[in-house]
């Protein structure tokens, strides 16, 4: 089995995202995650089983300290994070100035509906940016996918265009396939005994501070 | 009165029908549909052999049916009998605090008998008093002060919200993007502080004082901020106080060394605390804690979440607040305590089941949680360790940590 953290910062909409993964359901009320919730699912990859441990973890930025200590044992991250929210956006500088580490490389917005997808923040509709997952090839070769999907409690308008997100499936899909994305390497880690290499570069990738400390 | 009136009115033409009925001790149901027919008059008349038969199997069941319609209606007269039982029992028990604990209280309680009552649960009623007298006032706020504090931070939104000059605010360390960001996460998290109970949501009627508490105890004490965790403390006090009553108890209770030590997520500290539990679950449930060792899973995975929201996210409400009583009664000890007692009640399905499941099993309990059989649990669990007490463990562990960490300089 392989161990697998969903990470980014609070209200992102993280155990939202596990939860539909798992259950192919949408969560209507949520608590907030304290420390790390779990879920696990089997998953085919190329004919294989591999059984996913996913680590939920909280996103306040004082429980980084507590995540941080989950990474050592993850084979694979998923890192979620709120298009609409600037200082979310990895790469994005900080709104006190500081460059965050890391960074996106190379952004490519690929879903073709993306400017029809509405969602709800702070109560009132808005038009997303659009809904894309980004890629990294990172210096051994593994791939690390991140997947943005909007904010905290998902609420999507279903009478939006005769489109609702869920039930078309557009989310639900994604939502998969970042995470069956991520399985080769997360495979890739297990048959090594590695996991996704050293996690100091992967520090790099989703811990923006990682420069700081 | 009207009610009352209009139902008795709805009775009175059944009347009839109970007089017939009124030499019955119970009122049969199912039994009133088992009405024995002759065949149509269009077919053959059953011989009288058959006939005398299917009478006599008719009748049996009758006996049956009306024999299971008094068990029940018996199993529901012992509920309602239980059920009276224990409200009389709440009723006296809110008596007795009311008249005889809370006018006495730096006297009685601790008490036996108190400690004892305190032990049944105390009755919702007096519940925020008594957590209140518990938990004291060790750093004397004023309602007073919660207003300015509350003032204080209004003034934080506003000038948030018009994108005016930052307002000072003397605080240690925390960058100005943190302490926006917490106000921003204290909006987020109060939608998500007990969704199903819709009272603290948008438009619930709780919304803004538990908005308010947490944001004046930023302005309270910027050094901690808003942690996430604290609503779920804060929403609990909410619903047994009155707001800057419940604020106050709210500050004195995050100012215990022990959620000072987790909402400032000091990891020493921390680990310290998790140490200090696992001499105990070793102590207590030997069988569970090698399988846990085994299984490699800490205590961080499940304690995290129970202590940081003192239960009240895991447990159903009604017995986290019972956790509360005796936590308010005992300590932090007890926080420890309850989740041996959980451990111990499970003890059987954990040891069968691997990590991960016993990591989603701790993380999200099961929702129909039985509460007597939880406290029966946790009071088998010995708070003594070879003759040491909690706070001996903790010390000991405290002083082996921090030597260690000055051997490694």
């Amino acid at each position: 089995s392989g161990e697998f953290l969903v990470i980014g910062s609070a209200g992102t909409g993280k155990s939202c995202l596990l939860h539909h993964f798992i259950e192919s359901k949408f969560k209507q009320d949520s608590n907030h995650t304290i420390g790390v919730e779990f879920g696990s699912k089997v998953v085919n990859v190329g004919g294989k089983t591999v059984k996913l441990q996913i680590w939920d973890t909280a996103g306040q930025e004082r429980f980084r300290s507590v995540t941080r200590s989950y990474y050592r044992g993850a084979a694979g991250a998923l890192l979620v994070y709120d298009i609409t929210s600037r200082a979310d956006v990895p790469g994005d500088e900080r709104a006190d100035g500081r460059e965050r580490g890391g960074g996106v490389p190379e952004v490519r917005p690929h879903h073709p509906q993306q400017d029809r997808v509405r969602y709800r923040r702070n109560g009132n509709w808005e038009l997303g940016s659009g809904i894309g997952n980004w890629d990294w090839e990172l210096g051994t070769g593994n791939w690390v996918w991140e997947l943005e999907l909007g904010t905290g409690n998902w609420n999507w308008d279903p009478g939006r265009e005769g489109l609702d997100p869920w039930e078309s499936g557009i989310l639900g899909n994604l939502g998969i396939v970042a995470f069956l994305k991520c399985t080769p390497n997360v495979l890739h880690g297990i048959e090594s005994g590695t996991g996704i290499g050293n996690w100091d570069w992967g520090l790099g990738i989703w811990d923006w501070d990682w420069g700081l400390n | 009165m009207e009610y009352e009136e209009k139902t008795g009115r709805a009775q009175r033409p059944l009347s009839p029908k109970q007089n017939v009925r009124k030499n019955l001790d119970f009122e049969p149901l199912s039994t009133t549909a088992l009405i024995l027919e002759d065949r149509p008059a269009n077919l053959p008349a059953k011989p009288a052999e058959e006939a005398q038969k299917h009478r006599q199997q008719y009748e049996e069941m009758v006996v049956q049916a009306k024999k299971r319609e008094l068990k029940e209606a018996q199993k529901r007269k012992k509920q309602l009998e239980e059920r009276c039982k224990l409200e009389d029992s709440i009723g006296n028990a809110v008596l007795t605090w009311n008249n005889e604990i809370l006018p006495n209280w730096e006297t009685m309680c601790c008490s036996r008998k108190v400690r004892e009552l305190w032990w049944q649960g105390i009755p919702p009623s007096v519940r925020g008093k008594v957590w209140s007298l518990a938990i004291g006032n060790e750093l004397n706020i004023t309602h007073e002060l919660y207003d300015i504090c509350l003032a204080r931070a209004k003034e934080k939104w506003r000038s948030l919200s018009t994108g005016g000059a930052e307002v000072e605010c003397e605080d240690a360390g925390f960058s100005a993007a943190d302490r926006e960001a917490s106000l921003e996460l204290i909006k987020l998290d109060i939608s998500r502080t007990f969704p199903s109970l819709c009272i603290f949501q948008q438009g619930g009627p709780y919304h803004d004082t538990l908005h308010s508490i947490l944001g004046a105890y930023t302005c309270y004490r910027p050094d901690v901020g808003y942690v996430q965790g604290m609503s779920f403390i804060a929403a609990v006090l909410i619903l047994n106080l009155d707001t800057a009553d419940a604020f106050i108890a709210f500050s004195n209770l995050l100012n215990k060394p022990c959620q000072m030590a987790f909402f400032r997520v000091d990891h020493g500290l921390m680990l310290t605390y998790f140490a200090a539990f696992e001499v105990f679950f070793e102590e207590n449930l030997p069988k569970l804690f090698a399988h846990f060792k085994k299984n490699n899973l800490t205590p961080d995975i499940y304690l995290i979440d129970w202590i940081f929201t003192l239960y009240s996210k895991s447990l159903p409400l009604d017995l986290a607040c019972r956790v509360w009583d005796v936590f308010c009664r005992d300590g932090e000890e007890f926080l420890f305590r309850t989740a041996l007692g959980i451990l111990k009640l499970f003890e059987d399905i954990l040891t069968k089941m691997d990590f991960i499941h016993i990591a989603q099993f701790l993380t999200k309990l099961p929702e129909d949680l039985p509460s007597e059989e939880i406290f029966t649990s946790i009071a088998a669990i010995q708070m003594q360790s070879r003759n040491k007490k909690w706070a001996q463990v903790k010390r000991i562990l405290k002083k082996k940590d921090v030597s260690s960490e000055c051997g490694s300089h």
